[in-house]
């Protein structure tokens, strides 16, 4: 029998511990369930057991989340690690976790699964060594690793300038700094600007970076095009455009970073309706200001709800947990919006710098197609030059191009293919993404034995 | 090879590919295979190509290793502990029809 509770919450970052919190206050029972062996999400990966070292490293806006998870542990909520969500199906959440079957079941459920890197599909991406900018960044926060150098960095948003923080911090020789943005993005960020300014320390920070990332020791390229990778004498060779010339660098190391999208896969598979933001081209779900998507009772949070980063999170988690308290009658409606003002209003001041950043990195459409050679979907080794045969074809959308390819059929399940098949098609096509349909998301949606599919059924039977 | 700058000094003893190897306690599975020099985690069942983690949150699937006899798990999701016999995948791994049956 599925295990009941009042809220399902499903990740344990910032946006689903700070629901937690505020839900369990308000005498609600909650099951909370990450994929992690510990809480903390990526922004606070393995914050409860990183080196004291390593958390002066990463300063305040990392141990930010010791303070959240500490609440988070004296909350009654019941925490579940090491549990994979592969389904929900009618207020079902099927999980597997350490091999075993187990269901939760609740009227709400609040998906609190956070973002991703977005993959970026450049040739020879799939070359041992080459990683997202953020991936680097995790492997530091989870393992205390640093990475082969010299190091190059490609791409665009602010996590990337914080890996070259955080290299320079480290003494970690950087090759070249190749940054796709041009100076454009710059200009049409100024408007944003008199807005940010309700958020000062941050925009300071953000400006500060950015400096950092000018006065690299490297060589910085702005408005790189083209970036093709090989392998060559145990060197990684990064080749380039920049205006009318070609450059090469090598180094051991290349950092790929194109901004954060949010992960839609469970809102997908819940049958939510989704918008798309076509400055940082990505979809996200329809919600209201309290987080509830346009499925009854299905919530959505944080950076998985749309990339607000870790603060806005914690503020949309509490938001969300008092409007299921008010939703199963726990509070009145008086007392969500007397407890929701306070949030609300530094919700406002967080997201304030929301427009600036996006516009600022706002990644370039037409470096986010990959080139012919090369390889789309890592798993079933598919280039973009196939997808776009295929596409002259006839095949026009993700699963027609899927059901002639096998591209999104390995092991991730498209999610590291799919955003650059949806620019490809938008290219060959003249659309904007907006109007092409996305993969057709059915569970399992993370692999799962078949053995661990009967005993769910036995199991809820 | 990629360095631990912050780890902790403990260390736990596991096994690469049959190999001896003691690494800092509390890292993951992907983070170890790197740190003890190996340039790649697997090879693609398709062509044979040589992969590493991309992603290191679970979305990519390009670290996935043999863990304690357990073909395809994500080894940026899994920490190292003492005795644990890790093996890179090459080629597709031969999963038997009765497995969690």
């Amino acid at each position: 029998m599925p295990v009941y509770s009042d809220i399902v919450i499903i990740g344990a970052g910032p946006a689903g511990m700070s629901a937690a919190i505020a839900a369990t206050r308000c005498g609600l029972s909650v099951t909370v369930l990450d994929r992690q062996s510990a809480v903390g999400g990526q922004i606070y990966r393995n914050i409860e057991h990183s080196s004291s070292e390593l958390q002066n490293f990463l300063g305040k806006h990392y141990t930010h989340g010791l303070s959240i998870a500490e609440e988070f542990h004296s909350c009654p909520a019941k925490l579940i690690t090491n549990a994979t969500v592969w389904s929900i199906e009618n207020g079902t959440v099927n999980v597997s976790c350490n091999g075993a079957a187990m269901s939760f079941c609740s009227t709400h459920i609040i998906i609190a699964s956070g973002a991703v890197e977005r993959p970026v599909a450049v040739s020879g991406w799939t070359l041992p060594n080459v990683m997202g900018a953020g991936a680097a960044d995790l492997l530091l926060k989870d393992s205390g690793l640093t990475l082969d150098a010299p190091v190059i960095v490609y791409g665009n948003g602010p996590l990337l300038l914080q890996s070259v923080v955080h290299l320079q911090q480290l003494d970690i020789p950087i090759a070249g700094i190749l940054l796709t943005a041009s100076y454009r993005n710059f200009i049409s960020s100024l408007p944003c600007m008199p807005q940010a300014l309700m958020r000062p320390t941050y925009l300071f920070e953000g400006m500060h970076m950015f400096l950092k990332t000018l006065g690299s020791k490297a060589p910085v390229f702005f408005n790189v095009r083209d970036l093709s990778l090989s392998h060559e004498d145990k060197q990684l060779m990064a080749s380039f455009s920049r205006g009318r010339k070609s450059h090469s660098l090598s180094g051991q190391t290349v950092l790929l970073h194109e901004g954060v999208i949010p992960d839609t896969r469970l809102t997908r598979l819940t049958g939510c309706l989704h918008d798309w933001n076509s400055l940082q081209r990505y979809w996200y779900p329809r919600t209201t200001c309290w987080g509830e998507t346009t499925q009854q009772g299905v919530y959505t949070i944080g950076d998985g709800a749309a990339v607000y980063g870790a603060e806005a999170a914690a503020l949309q988690g509490t938001l969300a947990g008092l409007e299921c308290a008010r939703s199963l009658k726990k509070i009145t409606k008086k007392e969500r919006d007397k407890k929701a003002s306070a949030t609300f209003r530094k919700l406002k001041k967080v997201t304030s710098t929301k427009p600036l950043i996006d516009t600022c990195f706002a990644p370039i459409p037409s470096k986010l197609v990959p080139t012919d050679e090369t390889i789309v979907c890592r798993c079933e080794e598919i280039t973009a030059g196939e997808i776009r045969k295929t596409i002259a074809q006839g095949f026009l959308t993700p699963d027609g191009i899927k059901s002639q390819l096998r591209t999104g059929m390995g092991q991730c399940q498209g999610r590291m293919c799919e955003q650059a098949i949806l620019e490809i098609i938008a290219q060959e096509c003249a659309l904007e993404p907006e109007s092409i349909p996305t993969y057709h998301i059915q569970p399992p949606i993370f692999p799962v034995s078949l053995g661990e599919i009967a005993r769910t059924d036995a199991s809820s039977n | 090879m990629p360095k631990a700058a912050f780890s902790s000094p403990k260390t736990v003893s596991i096994t690469i590919d049959g190999v001896k190897v003691s690494v800092p306690s509390g890292i993951t599975v992907t983070a170890a295979v790197m740190e003890v020099g190996h340039s790649y985690i697997r090879t693609t069942p398709l062509s044979g190509q040589e992969r590493s983690g991309y992603c290191q949150m679970g979305v990519c699937f390009e670290c996935l290793v043999t863990i304690d006899g357990v073909p395809n798990q994500q080894g940026c999701l899994v920490k190292v502990s003492e005795g644990m016999q890790v093996t890179r995948q090459h080629t597709a791994p031969v999963i038997s029809i009765h497995e969690g049956l």
